[in-house]
């Protein structure tokens, strides 16, 4: 059996890896003879049952104060980076002292309110821009 | 030489949601005084919001974490520096221990101390006062029931039957049992002691002569920081369903008018002898030409604006005024009533089962016209959420006279939208052609049994 005729044979698994791996061209050649496969974009794929929403913009998200109470900066400034579940400030609620912690990886917006104001329960103190 | 000049109390705090902190937020206003609204995770959007000087989410949707935290409710008001506590209907208006709070904080509560709240409080000991004052009480015990049933039995046998055991530290229908017959009585002790135990955190019971067809009727008052009490007439709270009011009307009808003004005297003389402050209802059953003491509310009463309309007075004004510090500016000489006023409470329930029904309200279209007045936090995609007491609306009319009232009210009812939600309008557009309605004096049954007759 020639080269060719091998992968004529292999044929349908090879388009099965190709899209497996999202593979659209393949060139193959030895002595005997040359392939070039191209694939084209959505062959075979079956269509999606609703029409698929564009991905989604990247949202801020809110940073909560955790109690009606005076928040209190700790100094983090606008683009800081932060870590999901980092103190980003504080919120005095009677004797206690309360932390108001990142909800998302990101860089910090300004916050929305001064040093030593007051706040409401669950009032958004920040807003954090996702990475990239 | 000049007197030190002393601070005036102008922050007010509005410690309550719907329509009544919209109506307290007007007073505010009127009076130039700075409002502050708080309110919970659920309530952001409600009307009074954005007329207030400032607010506040406290806390949760939750009444327990809002509302009824009186240390949320107090921290709020040292967070926003306020110097009075309007507590409005409900929620703490008449919690003794939170009103203590508020005088231990330095600030002050748009009502009577926390001192006069537990004497009314407690049933046993307001009766108690009340006999001191010589307002009219029902045949029944000095005190509490002992907890020996038959000493008990020997004293309700006394009092005779039918009669009724109620909490003393209660209301609203909790801990209370009609006893028909002597036969009857061991066990409706019993219960309505656990009962109130397990509603009030106090099993202790009274009892007293049941009436069986009574009307209910009730005395406003007011009264200062000066030792000056004022009456403003009676009401006629008689519709109700499950001891909750639907209609009041001012003045009640059928009853001389002499009797209503002597029973007025005594309540007035009664906040002047125990110190009372601010707004308050004196409750009473009236049956056989006979005026019964229930209970004292120490607060504003959601039906207050069927006494505005008949008197012309401004009851939420004048218990800020009060508050303040001032005078009354008026003596009970001063006051008249005219006409005939009436209150329909609009619920978001189903008319026929009672069932609450929150939603979102589509269109709200009040009505108008000479003599129509609504007190509603309802606007056009409000969600009634199903947190709370189901009131959204309080429509009242004044007319010439009754007739003229009872079509008025006929008419606006028939001219108000409200869709998106179930309420109670279907009803009390009913109410107002049923010809016990119409010819007045009916009993505080009369509408359950109307219902029961229709088969809801």
């Amino acid at each position: 059996m020639t080269f060719l005729e091998d992968l004529l044979n292999d044929l349908p698994e090879l388009v099965g890896r190709m899209r497996h791996h999202d593979v659209r061209h393949v060139s193959l050649k030895n002595g005997t003879g040359a392939l070039a496969l191209t694939l084209s974009e959505n062959a075979g794929q079956t269509p999606p049952a609703h029409p698929v929403a564009p991905p989604a913009k990247a949202e801020n998200t809110p940073v909560p104060s955790p109690e009606m109470g005076v928040f209190r900066s700790n100094g983090l400034g606008e683009n800081h980076p932060v870590r999901s579940g980092e103190i980003v400030g504080f919120v005095e609620a009677g004797p206690l002292r309360l932390p108001v912690t990142a909800t998302a990886d990101g860089t910090l917006g300004p916050a929305l309110i001064g040093d030593g104001c007051v706040v409401g329960y669950h009032d958004v103190l920040f807003r954090i821009h996702p990475d990239g | 030489m000049r007197e030190p000049a002393v601070s005036v109390p102008r922050r007010v705090l509005i410690a309550n949601r719907g329509e009544i902190a919209l109506r307290i937020t007007r007073a505010c206003r009127l009076l130039g005084l700075h409002s502050i609204g708080i309110h919970s995770e659920a309530d952001a959007s409600l009307a009074h919001l954005r007329l207030v000087d400032e607010t506040l989410c406290i806390g949760p949707a939750a009444a327990s974490g809002s509302y009824l935290d009186a240390a949320r409710v107090l921290r709020a008001a040292e967070l926003t520096n306020a110097d009075i506590i309007h507590p409005g209907y409900g929620f703490l208006s008449e919690n003794a221990d939170f009103a203590e709070a508020v005088e231990q904080s330095g600030r002050t509560l748009a009502g009577p101390t926390a001192a006069i709240m537990r004497l009314m409080g407690d049933k046993i000991s307001a009766k108690q006062q009340m006999r001191r004052s010589g307002v009219p009480c029902l045949p029944g015990t000095e005190d509490a029931l002992p907890t020996d049933l038959s000493e008990a039995q020997t004293i309700c046998d006394a009092i005779g039957y039918p009669l009724i055991v109620k909490a003393a530290g209660g209301g609203g229908g909790r801990g209370m049992r009609v006893v028909m017959t002597a036969a009857d009585l061991r066990d409706a002790i019993e219960t309505a002691r656990e009962e109130a135990g397990r509603a009030f955190g106090n099993p202790s019971v009274y009892a007293e002569r049941f009436l069986q067809h009574p009307r209910h009727i009730e005395i406003q008052v007011l009264a200062d920081r000066q030792g000056n009490a004022v009456w403003l007439g009676a009401r006629d709270c008689s519709i109700q369903r499950r001891h909750q009011k639907l209609v009041e009307e001012a003045p009640a009808t059928g009853i001389n008018p002499q009797a209503i003004a002597e029973l007025g005297e005594r309540c007035a003389n009664a906040c002047t002898l125990m110190g009372y402050t601010g707004a308050g209802t004196f409750e009473f059953l009236y049956e056989d030409g006979a005026f019964s003491f229930i209970e004292m509310n120490t607060r504003l009463q959601v039906e207050h604006p069927v006494t505005e309309m008949t008197t012309g007075i401004d009851i939420v004004r004048e218990q800020l005024l009060i508050a303040m510090g001032q005078p009354l500016s008026f003596t009970q000489a001063d006051i008249r009533t005219q006409g005939h006023a009436i209150e329909c409470r609009i619920n978001a329930e189903d008319p026929e089962t009672f069932r609450p029904a929150p939603g979102k309200v589509l269109n709200w279209r009040a009505p108008g016209g000479p003599g129509v007045r609504i007190d509603t936090h309802l606007y056009d995609g409000y969600v009634v959420p199903p947190n709370y007491d189901s009131l959204i609306a309080k429509l009242i009319v004044h007319g010439t006279d009754r007739t003229d009232a009872l079509n008025r009210m006929h008419a606006a009812l028939s001219e108000m939208q409200i869709t998106g939600i179930a309420t109670t309008t279907p009803l009390h557009l009913r109410l107002m052609n049923e010809p016990g309605v119409r010819e007045g004096s009916v009993s505080v049954h009369y509408l359950e049994a109307l219902m029961r007759k229709s088969g809801s």
